[in-house]
């Protein structure tokens, strides 16, 4: 847990320093304000941010929850079937190469100002990482183990079961982290493009008032969501896995 | 149940252009261990996969209790256990075990209760609930051993059970490994790259790497296992020479 103390203690005073800046006038508070200005409009827009992240959230983890029962579904299909592997994975790999920024407005255009593109953004940032990594631990199941299990006359179903899928377990949770990681900054873009409500709008229409101080409050907060959703992940793994030795748990 | 005798006969297989198994012939007396000895890459590990229904040969054919048998026929009627720790890092010892039970379609307290009598009767009842990377090596061979052992205790095909283990545990296993076949006077094959080892633990020695098999010593001609004050250096010394030299034989 070292780590942690050394993380807070290096943005500690990197807000120190920012706030010392500030106050001396080197840095005007429309470019960069001062950690305290954005304390303040924290808590002074509380309701409002609240809301907000309400709508984001709610699409972050709808968007993420169908990336994982995808990417799960596509990691067992194509390690189930080669042929389908040597075909789809290439093309999953190129549609990686798309920009997000470029599908954006075409999500907007087909779907609509709601939900729907949001979640849509949120899934496809997040399905990519979660059927890579759950593939390559399905594919880098222990052949010794295989084996074991297949002299005891085990089905090819009962070996996913026994062994292939227990030992993926580690590789998934990895391309679930890397995936929550994207998970709300995608929402976020996704409602900056176009929508009624969410962080997105709300940096946006700060931005658009040069209220500064607001945008980084809701980048703060953005933050903040995101390592919340990673340490979450981090403690399912934790119970889960807790047949792995301590320190490779998490 | 009676242990199974089991034959090969001209056995050969390859793995693309490489030849690795040609005209195998052996014959494995029920209730006997076979010691397989031979080089890296002289085909051992191959061999075994062979007679566990893992592999199916090119050529020739295996017998079990005399029947002329096919690969997925094969599977399921020998306990295989593999060169390194085979057990599943996510189950416990006892979730091990109870694997073997499991696939004979034994399930809950009654597979639980055997698991339970069989790791009480060799010592290891109190690693029951530890998990594998909680275990030595020597402890975690000895549960993968008995894992194989309890879901078919007739024949067992061992793939260098000793090789990651140090001096000292490997002494002790091999003990463990000698009560465990005279408790249940099961077909052992075992395949192994240590001579002494081989004197020790087999009744019949195999040296694979020369064309056929050649079986080098039957039990009439080998020291009683484990005994100590037995010379056994002239029989080193021949199977050494078997295993430099193949071909000489």
């Amino acid at each position: 847990m070292r780590w942690i103390g050394s993380a807070l203690g290096l943005g500690a005073a990197s807000m120190v320093v920012l706030e010392g800046l500030s106050r001396m006038g080197l840095m005007p508070s429309f470019l960069l304000p001062a950690p305290s200005s954005v304390a303040a409009a924290l808590w002074n827009n509380a309701p409002e941010l609240m809301y907000q992240s309400a709508q984001t959230l709610a699409e972050t983890v709808i968007g993420f929850g169908v990336a994982v029962v995808l990417g799960l579904l596509s990691a067992l299909v194509l390690h189930r079937f080669v042929p389908v592997r040597r075909a789809v994975l290439p093309w999953l790999i190129v549609s990686q190469t798309i920009p997000l920024i470029a599908l954006a407005p075409i999500l907007l255009v087909w779907l609509g100002f709601g939900w729907l593109p949001k979640i849509v953004m949120v899934t496809l940032s997040c399905f990519f990482p979660v059927t890579v990594s759950t593939l390559d631990g399905l594919t880098r199941a222990d052949p010794d183990l295989v084996r074991v299990v297949r002299a005891m006359n085990a089905t090819e179903g009962q070996i996913d079961w026994i062994v292939r899928f227990p030992g993926a377990l580690p590789a998934f949770f990895s391309g679930l982290k890397i995936a929550a990681t994207y998970a709300v900054t995608s929402a976020i873009f996704g409602e900056y493009v176009g929508g009624y409500a969410g962080l997105g709008i709300f940096i946006q229409t700060s931005a658009n008032a040069r209220a500064t101080d607001l945008v980084f409050a809701a980048i703060f907060l953005s933050a903040m969501y995101s390592v919340l959703f990673v340490n979450l992940i981090n403690g399912v793994q934790r119970r889960t896995l807790r047949w792995l030795p301590q320190e490779d748990r998490s | 149940m009676s242990a199974p005798g089991l034959e090969l006969r001209g056995v050969g297989l390859a793995y693309g252009p490489r030849s690795v198994l040609a005209g195998v012939n052996l014959h494995v007396a029920s209730g006997t261990v076979l010691g397989v000895l031979g080089r890296s890459g002289s085909g051992k590990s191959t061999l075994l996969h062979v007679m566990a229904g893992l592999l199916e040969p090119d050529t020739g054919e295996v017998l079990i209790d005399g029947h002329v048998t096919t690969a997925p026929k094969r599977r399921g009627s020998s306990g295989f256990v593999p060169q390194r720790p085979s057990l599943l890092p996510w189950r416990t010892v006892l979730g091990n075990i109870t694997l073997s039970l499991e696939l004979r379609g034994i399930r809950g307290p009654g597979a639980r209760r055997l698991a339970l009598d069989l790791l009480t009767r060799f010592e290891l009842a109190d690693a029951a609930q530890l998990w594998p990377h909680q275990l030595s090596g020597g402890m975690g061979q000895r549960v993968a051993v008995l894992r194989a052992a309890l879901f078919a205790r007739e024949l067992l095909l061992l793939d260098e059970p000793f090789s990651a283990l140090d001096a000292l545990t490997r002494i002790a296993f091999q003990r463990w490994l000698v009560e465990v076949h005279q408790e249940w006077r099961a077909t052992v094959v075992l395949v192994t790259h240590d001579v002494r080892e081989a004197l020790a633990l087999c009744d019949r020695i195999v040296v694979l790497g020369g064309h056929p098999a050649l079986i080098v010593l039957d039990r009439d001609n080998l020291p009683t296992r484990l005994s100590p004050g037995i010379d056994s250096r002239p029989l080193e010394a021949e199977l050494l020479t078997t295993l430099l030299d193949p071909e000489s034989s």
